[in-house]
């Protein structure tokens, strides 16, 4: 599993959801939780942090950049390309992941999810990036 | 129910209703611009994030609707569906209904609610399919929303090899810094502000105290530290005042619909203009305006703007315009709302004051006063009260109303070109412009805004009328005269009294007291619980050199007199020329 220290970017446009996901985050043992409210404002963040970011749950769907967008923008740059990705999806947003996969997504967990799945969702990250 | 959880459904229904706030000029904007797709992409992101939220946080049933809700929607942002005036009544009743569900599940957070029906016009409108769960617009969406909690998505196999290709990810941060908020601004109680105000206040009076004590002690340098200390003070309260300042915004943007809604009903085409909304009031004051200017709308768009034939046979352009402003002036807050229908006829006016008994035949007023006639209780000029609003009835009201909060209300009109009401209120209510006057041995607060003129009175002038009791004749206008000291149980008539002309709801009076001392601000500070039952005085102050003193409610204790047997005369009978 992902060191309890890694530093956790959650970004939402929601703050409810922002709580949840942060929540849950550190339901499963995160300590460092930083909350971005949009994807710019996640990027700004996830670019200027130092320690840096260590894993992002982005929410998909957000103003002035989404969760894809944001995928992206860490994915084409040389220094962050590296970072966990997991995006935070509706139901509805399903048909989309494809883009997303290709861009390079470590994973999705659909809303609404428990402590549980998420925990199992970061689990299989972690394996998969040989953790 | 654990803390947490409940204090998270609370945080997610304040930020639905701002959401929902927000959103509102969108849907009256899709109606303009003909669907403009950010608008409508704009919806949708509500509407989604309104579904998963509400899901998150365990409001299953708002969860259900919004689903509904957002398919409804994302038939319209793929063009499945018109953005027809039909649709966007449809948005706007989904969106009424959201808050309504808001509100009361802030005030329940068990409440259930009823929807059914708004669901079927949703399917109705989307084409009359049947199967809400699986529309036709997104096949591959949506499982029921039942089983989403604990659903693992069907992963798809390219995930894992896209996956597989990622290099592992860097190692962990070791050290740690405090997270940086995520937003610029807090959600406060309004009752921790009022707090904190109310405690400034009291620093303030202490402030009073100690600037007295220190001059009494003849050191220098305590005077010094005093005097800055006062400075530092009155920065501080100036700032907690700012913080029950809220832009009127919101109240504005509210008037888009009630404009929208009221042309719709009467066949009438309008354009509601807001200028200043970012112009900041009192939330108390902003909130007890809300209903009075709805009230002023709803009349400009009834009976200020013409029916479109009419405008059109008068040279005007077929869409009304309604102009709603907001600026300060003065130190005081101005809304203005301008129509540019048909006026008000004085004429009309005077005559059916006269019909109605409210005049004496033969009557001619100014026009500026016939005008002002519509604020006459019960008096209505339209041939048909309208169910939307019937001029005259409120009308009374809302200057009522206004004046409740120490404000004026004024009427430019021109018959043809249309009318202006002009609305000035205070900034806030907590701090007031007062006279400080002397009525017995007593030292009082009168709220300047009560006090339309001073005048000095000789004894000789007043007039003894049986049946009416005392009357002073102000440029012609007998005005009932009360002693302030009598009234509050201390004897003797005054040599040279000082008269406050004062403008009640129920008529003009002049209160007699011995003297003005002067002019300050106060801060008003309630009754404590032993004062409560104390009728005619609306809260109390510390003055300048630190004595309490009580703020006076002329008009209170001048209903209070008039409720004994007392010599006075029916005051609307001597207001501003209305009858004789």
């Amino acid at each position: 599993m992902f060191d309890a220290k890694t530093r956790v970017l959650v970004a939402d446009d929601m703050m409810t959801m922002r709580k949840v996901v942060a929540k849950n985050c550190k339901d499963i043992g995160f300590t460092d939780i930083i909350e971005a409210s949009d994807g710019a404002d996640a990027w700004k963040k996830i670019s200027e942090a130092n320690p840096p970011i260590g894993l992002v749950i982005s929410d998909w769907n957000m103003p002035n950049m989404t969760g894809l967008e944001l995928l992206k923008k860490i994915r084409g740059d040389a220094k962050l390309a590296k970072t966990p990705v997991m995006l935070v999806t509706a139901e509805s947003e399903k048909s989309q992941i494809e883009e997303a996969i290709k861009s390079g997504v470590d994973g999705y967990v659909i809303k609404p999810f428990t402590p549980q799945t998420l925990r199992d969702k970061l689990e299989a990250i972690h394996k998969r990036r040989g953790g | 129910m654990d803390a947490f959880e409940l204090e998270l459904k609370q945080g997610f229904l304040d930020e639905a209703a701002q959401l929902l706030e927000d959103t509102e000029q969108c849907f009256l904007g899709l109606e303009g611009s003909g669907g403009d797709p950010s608008l409508l992409e704009k919806i949708f992101r509500l509407a989604h994030n309104l579904k998963g939220s509400s899901r998150a946080v365990g409001f299953e049933q708002m969860g259900a609707f919004t689903h509904e809700f957002e398919n409804f929607l994302l038939k319209l942002k793929n063009k499945e569906l018109a953005v027809s005036p039909g649709a966007v009544t449809l948005l706007l009743k989904a969106n009424d209904f959201i808050k309504t569900m808001v509100a009361g599940l802030k005030s329940d957070v068990t409440a259930t609610f009823e929807f059914a029906d708004l669901v079927a016009q949703f399917h109705s409108a989307s084409g009359g399919e049947a199967a809400p769960e699986v529309p036709a617009a997104a096949p591959e969406a949506v499982p029921a929303h039942e089983d989403m909690a604990s659903a693992p998505e069907a992963a798809p196999a390219a995930i894992e090899e896209a996956v597989a290709a990622i290099a592992p990810p860097p190692p962990p941060a070791n050290k740690r810094a405090p997270a940086p908020p995520a937003d610029e601004s807090i959600r406060v109680s309004l009752a921790r502000v009022e707090k904190l105000i109310d405690f400034i206040g009291e620093l303030s009076i202490l402030q009073a105290v100690l600037r007295q004590q220190s001059q009494a002690s003849g050191s220098e340098l305590l005077r010094k530290t005093v005097s800055q200390m006062g400075k530092v003070s009155k920065e501080i309260q100036d700032i907690s005042m700012g913080l029950r300042m809220i832009p009127v915004k919101q109240t504005f943007q509210k008037m888009q619909r009630i404009v929208r809604d009221t042309a719709g009903m009467l066949d009438k085409k309008v354009n509601l203009i807001l200028e200043g909304e970012e112009t900041e009031l009192d939330k108390t004051v902003l909130e007890n305006i809300g209903d009075p200017l709805v009230h002023l709308i709803r009349n400009a768009v009834d009976h200020g703007v013409e029916l479109p034939a009419d405008r059109v046979k008068a040279g005007k352009p077929e869409v009304g315009t309604i102009c709603l402003r907001a600026f300060h002036q003065g130190g005081r807050l101005v809304l203005e709302i301008q129509d540019d229908g048909k006026g008000i006829n004085a004429d009309v006016l005077t005559r059916k004051a006269i019909e109605k008994g409210i005049l004496k035949p033969g009557t001619t007023l100014p026009e500026r006063e016939a005008v002002n006639l519509i604020f006459h209780a019960g008096f209505s000029t339209k041939e048909v009260t309208t169910e939307v609003s019937g001029r005259g009835v409120g009308m009374d009201v809302v200057r009522t109303n206004i004046e409740a909060l120490s404000g004026e209300i004024d009427i430019k009109t021109k018959v043809g070109e249309g009318t202006t009401f002009r609305i000035s209120l205070p900034l806030t209510l907590a701090i007031i412009d007062g006279l400080v006057i002397v009525a017995g041995t007593d030292r009082l607060v009168v709220p300047l805004a009560q006090v339309h003129e001073t005048i000095h009175v000789q004894p000789s002038q007043i007039e003894k009328r049986s049946g009416v009791g005392e009357l002073f004749v102000l440029r012609g206008e007998p005005l009932p005269v009360f002693h302030l000291a009598a009234l509050m149980g201390r004897a003797a008539p005054l040599a040279e009294p000082i008269g406050l002309v004062v403008r009640g709801s129920f008529g003009t009076f002049v209160l007699l007291v011995e003297d003005i001392l002067w002019q300050q601000q106060v801060v008003v500070k309630k009754l404590g619980l032993e004062l409560q039952g104390l009728k005619g005085f609306g809260g109390s102050t510390i003055l300048g050199d630190g004595h309490p003193a009580l703020i006076l409610e002329t008009e209170e204790i001048i209903r209070r007199a008039s409720a004994v047997p007392a010599p006075v005369a029916k005051p609307s009978q001597t207001k501003k020329g209305v009858a004789a």
